[in-house]
């Protein structure tokens, strides 16, 4: 019974019918229509999610930062941003409602610096949530990566290009982005841990923040 | 009646000092040996190569011929000096009043050191295993007068009674070689020859006599064994940490320096400990045979303190560092000392994380480099790639001015053609005066939508006409 109850709170088991009401730990994503389709409500908050996208500018980064906003006001601790594609714009991330000096931006040089930064990041307990540009990871280094995402308690969200969604992977999390049309966003979810695969959403992604958006200040 | 404790002293006696400080650990896994100046006589040896039957004093040809595997040096006084100092120093974290007694020995007046210790033998205690994890070899006696502590620790040592008698009876059983008497060796030889060979005999001969034919100092070091006389001079720190370690042998890979500068560290430790300081920065000057000193320096934050945290930091820069050569020495400098701040019990569990914070940051900032660590800003000028420049960390604007813009802009503006765009709102136009920007600042923004990538951009017109791709709204 107890091996039972493990599983279930750890969502490596759960039942057809009943998943959505599983208890895990969760982010509200800002999106309702995406809350719904995510076990416990939103990105796993102590674990691994992976995004795949076709090409930057989908909104890839758009998706995560309603949450990461809402992180950055109400934990002191860092947000590691490492490897961004491009340079982050402080003043268009307050208008979303970031803490800019909770932000660290890093970069690495290589895949071994990469992959010590984010599991330091994680496993040292300095950080509020660590999100990274990844291309090309060996998937033992995937696989340390969400066993200390685990650990920590902190979110690590991975933005990779959709050519390696097939790639196997330990995380609990992995959707891909494709969009439709201006502000459409189509969302289909490659893997989630805690329920089935193959669910898909349309979304309303909003290029900008609206005025008293849906981050809540705590 | 008098307090026992009330006129005590402690003598520390170093007697491979030297040989010591030259080879560090080395010491204690092989046989080493120092010559003297000269070059040719053994000046000191350790434990290892005396078990081979090397004695101080002997020729440096039947050295060689008693053990095959030895590592040779030459004697340095300076180098023997400048560790007695760092010994004082370490000594100073207990001891108000220590004074140097070259070259080989340290003097601490403890009496007055006990209450606040809580007693003598848990003075002892501390000061033993802080010295201990400096790695010296130590003899250690006490005694009533500064000298008689230092001779006890030099030919009894251990001697730990604070018994006068007692100790007046240990003591005029030393021989007058032992009593470093402030005489010729000729006169001590013919002291020797009117019979007076130990301490006993010299005291029950008639002063007056001794003084006549030897001097006033025989009589002044032998009262010194009765009436307290300060020895040496009198330590004080040195105002600011600057100390150099030379290896005795050339390191080339830059993984392996971090043993000699886990001694360096130490030090400072000891150092930054006895000043009730903490530093920001430590700055590492590697010298080499030819090539130019490779500096190296790790920024410090408030949760790295004590030798053991700086020193995974200085691991985490090792492994970024390429030498151009082989290293001879290490220097370490402290910079921007400040006084350590009133150690506060966290009450309200709330420092914690933040302490983690601080760590993660000073770990990342030795593993990537100071510069590849940075924080966004939104600074206030209106032109975005001015505004949005990341700063080092810890220096972002207070204020934040917020725009309804892209969250990613590119580095350097790229020309486009803007048929392939759908221009999806805009013009938003951002123009600065020329008296801001020489030729002035105008451009017009659109939100656009790339439809063969199906991606969102953020372009702008030039006032030449060009269009640019600006930013993307990732």
């Amino acid at each position: 019974m107890s091996l039972l109850t493990t599983l279930t709170e750890r969502g490596d088991l759960w039942s057809g019918q009943h998943w959505p009401q599983h208890q895990l730990a969760a982010l509200p994503t800002g999106l309702s229509d995406l809350d719904a389709i995510l076990p416990g409500g939103g990105w796993p908050a102590a674990a691994m999610t992976e995004l795949f996208y076709h090409c930057s500018g989908q909104g890839e980064l758009r998706l995560l930062l309603p949450a990461l906003a809402q992180l950055s006001q109400s934990d002191p601790r860092w947000q590691i941003w490492c490897n961004a594609p491009y340079r982050p714009h402080g003043s268009a991330l307050a208008h979303w409602g970031l803490q800019l000096d909770r932000i660290l931006l890093c970069q690495t040089q290589s895949e071994a610096e990469l992959s010590w930064t984010l599991e330091h990041s994680l496993s040292s307990g300095g950080s509020q949530a660590v999100l990274a540009w990844v291309d090309q990871l060996d998937p033992r280094r995937l696989r340390r990566l969400q066993l200390a995402a685990e650990k920590s308690a902190a979110p690590l969200f991975l933005l990779r290009p959709a050519r390696l969604q097939h790639q196997a992977s330990m995380a609990a999390l992995r959707l891909l982005i494709e969009p439709d049309s201006a502000e459409r966003l189509h969302c289909r979810v490659l893997k989630r841990r805690g329920g089935w695969p193959g669910a898909d959403v349309q979304l309303t992604l909003p290029l900008i923040q609206e005025p008293g958006g849906k981050v809540h200040h705590a | 009646m008098p307090s026992p404790y009330q006129s005590l002293w402690l003598y520390l006696h170093f007697p491979l000092l030297a040989l010591e400080a030259r080879f560090g650990e080395v010491a204690q896994s092989r046989s080493v040996l120092l010559t003297a100046s000269d070059g040719r006589t053994v000046k000191q040896c350790n434990a290892l190569a005396q078990a081979q039957g090397v004695k101080p004093g002997m020729t440096l040809r039947t050295a060689y011929c008693l053990v095959d595997n030895v590592a040779q040096a030459s004697y340095s006084a300076e180098l023997e000096a400048a560790q007695l100092r760092n010994l004082a120093v370490i000594c100073y974290q207990y001891c108000a009043d220590i004074r140097l007694c070259a070259p080989l020995g340290l003097s601490l007046e403890v009496g007055s050191m006990l209450r606040w210790h809580g007693g003598l033998d848990a003075f002892i205690d501390v000061l033993e295993s802080a010295i201990k994890h400096s790695g010296h070899g130590y003899q250690l006696a006490l005694g009533h007068t500064p000298l008689a502590a230092r001779l006890l620790a030099e030919n009894r040592a251990g001697w730990r009674v604070i018994d006068a008698p007692a100790e007046q009876q240990q003591l005029a059983k030393l021989s007058i070689t032992q009593l470093a008497l402030p005489l010729e060796a000729r006169d001590i030889r013919s002291l020797a020859a009117m019979g007076l060979k130990t301490l006993q005999q010299l005291r029950q001969a008639p002063r007056s006599e001794l003084g006549y034919r030897f001097g006033q100092a025989l009589i002044d070091h032998l009262n010194a064994l009765q009436k307290p006389r300060e020895l040496g001079e009198r330590f004080q720190l040195p105002p600011c940490y600057d100390e150099r370690l030379e290896l005795w042998h050339e390191v080339a890979a830059a993984d392996a320096l971090i043993f000699p500068i886990k001694r360096l560290l130490h030090g400072l430790d000891a150092y930054l400990n006895a000043r009730q300081l903490s530093t920001g920065k430590l700055c590492f000057s590697l010298a080499h045979r030819e090539a130019p000193v490779t500096p190296l320096t790790i920024q410090l934050n408030s949760a790295s303190r004590g030798s053991q945290s700086w020193a995974v930091l200085v691991a985490l820069a090792l492994e970024r560092l390429t030498l151009p050569e082989p290293v001879l020495i290490i220097g370490l400098r402290a910079e921007a000392l400040t006084a350590r701040d009133a150690i506060n019990e966290d009450l309200l569990g709330d420092r914690r994380p933040q302490a983690e914070a601080q760590h993660l940051l000073a770990m990342l900032a030795s593993k990537l480099g100071n510069q590849s660590i940075q924080q966004p800003n939104a600074g206030a000028d209106w032109r975005p790639a001015l505004a949005s420049r990341p700063v080092a960390v810890g220096q972002t604007t207070g204020a934040s001015y917020a725009r309804a813009q892209p969250a990613l802009l590119l580095a350097q503006p790229e020309p486009i053609d803007p048929t392939h765009y759908h221009a999806l709102s805009g013009p938003e136009r951002i123009a600065v005066p020329a008296w801001a920007q020489p030729g002035g600042f105008q451009r017009d923004y659109y939100r656009a939508w790339h439809p063969k990538s199906r991606s969102y951009h953020w372009i702008s017109r030039h006032r030449d006409g060009r269009w640019y791709r600006e930013g993307v709204f990732a």
